[in-house]
């Protein structure tokens, strides 16, 4: 589904990806942990196309990509319903997305500029689910929310997915929210980012004898 | 009692102007009456003809300008070396003075349709460039990534990214366009053109009919100003329709 294979990038003030590798198989819920400011969000740009490497190889085995970005990337001058159609250019789907994220309550006309950032979370969730994506990638998508309301749409999360048949990498610097949504880890150290470990399973393993086995691997406890 | 300013600026100005004409010798300067007498005159003769000819002008030369500029626009958005050169380019253009250019055209195409819409195009694009160019970069860098990861056909962005996001400031770019556009046909109109409203003017100001001269400066005040208008709202009833919520 991907792979990254020895993939290195480097920007003008020095290098971000140091030969980093790893798989993504079809239908698994994969997990890319890293310390602030490692080079996630360019791994997630390489991912996407957005960027280009000559230095190694990246292998994308899907077609309709589905992204949540960190930042807010809604049009809040439009409803919340045209923010989706702007990418699926249906309206059915994008009610039914609507739907599945909690917000089928809401006017679909409200715009998007009056919602709270939880509920625009929601709707670029919806957005992305709207291509009906076959393969979704998530960068740090609830930082900023409040804590409670962080682990109610973490908790959701595997809701939405359930609905759709995708294969799915979170992205973040969050341990915990990485263990309560995604079966496979990969560590990434610090910049630039090389593969650390990766931790198969870890919806069976003890999840704090996990964290501290992390927090050992990168250094300090800036990740949990 | 709410006051209508518009209103009372027009009624002032026409106060004053009464005011000044009185003052001044009728042989210099014809009062509003005698010019609303010769502008009757000249609206069930020729005058009504060049109206339209040049209202059809204003809007052709400005749909053609502001289609040329956003192409341009658009394209210094996809790389950065042509971005500079547009930019070289357009500021290059700007400075030419509009005189100059119509001039150059009348030599280059000889008086007629081809020299004033090319003058007109050639003054109003590269501000209009300027101007649309500026507002790509108040758009959030984020949206930028949708459009491409999801691959949005330019149409959607137009509709529903930039004309939203951006609708206050290019509908300052819109009218500051269109002015620029009125302008420059009559002047063009004046200089190059065998029709219009500016060649009008250049008739009256040959044989020296001081009342129908000002009246033509007040037909084409008025032309100007309600075209203005009817594109302002024609933008906004669009945009509601197609690009708002």
């Amino acid at each position: 589904m991907l792979q990254f294979d020895q993939v290195s990038f480097s920007y003008p003030d020095g290098p971000v990806l140091d030969r980093v590798h790893f798989r993504v198989e079809r239908g698994a819920y994969e997990g890319i942990i890293g310390p602030s400011g490692c080079g996630k969000s360019t791994l997630m740009r390489l991912i996407s196309g957005l960027l280009q490497t000559a230095d190694g190889t990246i292998e994308r085995g899907f077609e309709r990509l589905g992204l949540v970005c960190q930042e807010d990337t809604l049009i809040d001058e439009i409803s919340i319903l045209r923010n989706i159609t702007y990418v699926c250019n249906d309206p059915q789907t994008a009610r039914r997305c609507l739907q599945l994220v909690g917000l089928g309550e809401l006017p679909e006309k409200t715009r998007a500029a009056t919602l709270s950032k939880g509920m625009k979370k929601r709707v670029e969730i919806a957005r992305a689910l709207s291509i009906n994506p076959d393969f979704l990638v998530m960068d740090e998508p609830f930082s900023g929310l409040d804590h409670v309301g962080k682990f109610a749409l973490i908790a959701q999360l595997k809701h939405f997915l359930a609905a759709i048949d995708t294969t799915f990498l979170y992205v973040t610097h969050d341990i915990s929210e990485a263990l309560l949504v995604c079966d496979h880890l990969t560590v990434l150290s610090a910049r630039p980012a090389r593969v650390l470990r990766r931790f198969e399973n870890v919806q069976q393993a003890d999840r704090q004898q996990l964290k501290q086995a992390i927090i050992q691997l990168l250094g300090h406890a800036s990740c949990v | 009692m709410a006051i209508n300013s518009k209103l009372t600026a027009a009624l002032l100005l026409l106060g004053a102007w009464g005011l000044f004409a009185l003052i001044v010798p009728g042989t210099f300067i014809p009062g509003p009456l005698a010019t609303l007498k010769a502008a009757l005159t000249l609206l069930t003769s020729k005058a009504l003809l060049d109206i339209l000819v040049t209202i059809g002008r204003t809007l052709t030369a400005f749909f053609i300008s502001l289609m040329l500029a956003i192409m341009i626009a658009l394209a210094g958005q996809y790389n950065t070396a042509v971005r500079g050169v547009i930019r070289e380019l357009m500021s290059f253009i700007i400075r030419i003075p509009a005189i100059a250019a119509v001039t150059f055209f009348v030599l280059l195409f000889g008086t007629g349709q081809l020299t004033i819409y090319v003058s007109v195009v050639t003054m109003v694009i590269p501000v209009t460039v300027l101007s649309i160019s500026g507002l790509y970069e108040t758009i959030n860098p984020g949206l930028t990534t949708v459009n491409r990861v999801y691959r949005v056909p330019f149409l959607r962005q137009a509709l529903y990214l930039y004309l939203p996001t951006l609708f206050g400031a290019f509908e300052a770019t819109f009218i500051l366009s269109y002015s620029l556009t009125f302008k420059a046909l009559i002047m063009a109109e004046f200089l190059g053109g065998l029709s219009g409203l500016g060649y009008g003017l250049m008739i009256q100001r040959e044989s020296l009919d001081l009342e129908k001269l000002t009246a033509y400066i007040l037909i084409i005040a008025l032309v100007g100003f309600v075209c203005q208008k009817l594109l302002q709202g024609g933008l906004r009833l669009w945009t509601k329709r197609y690009a708002a919520i």
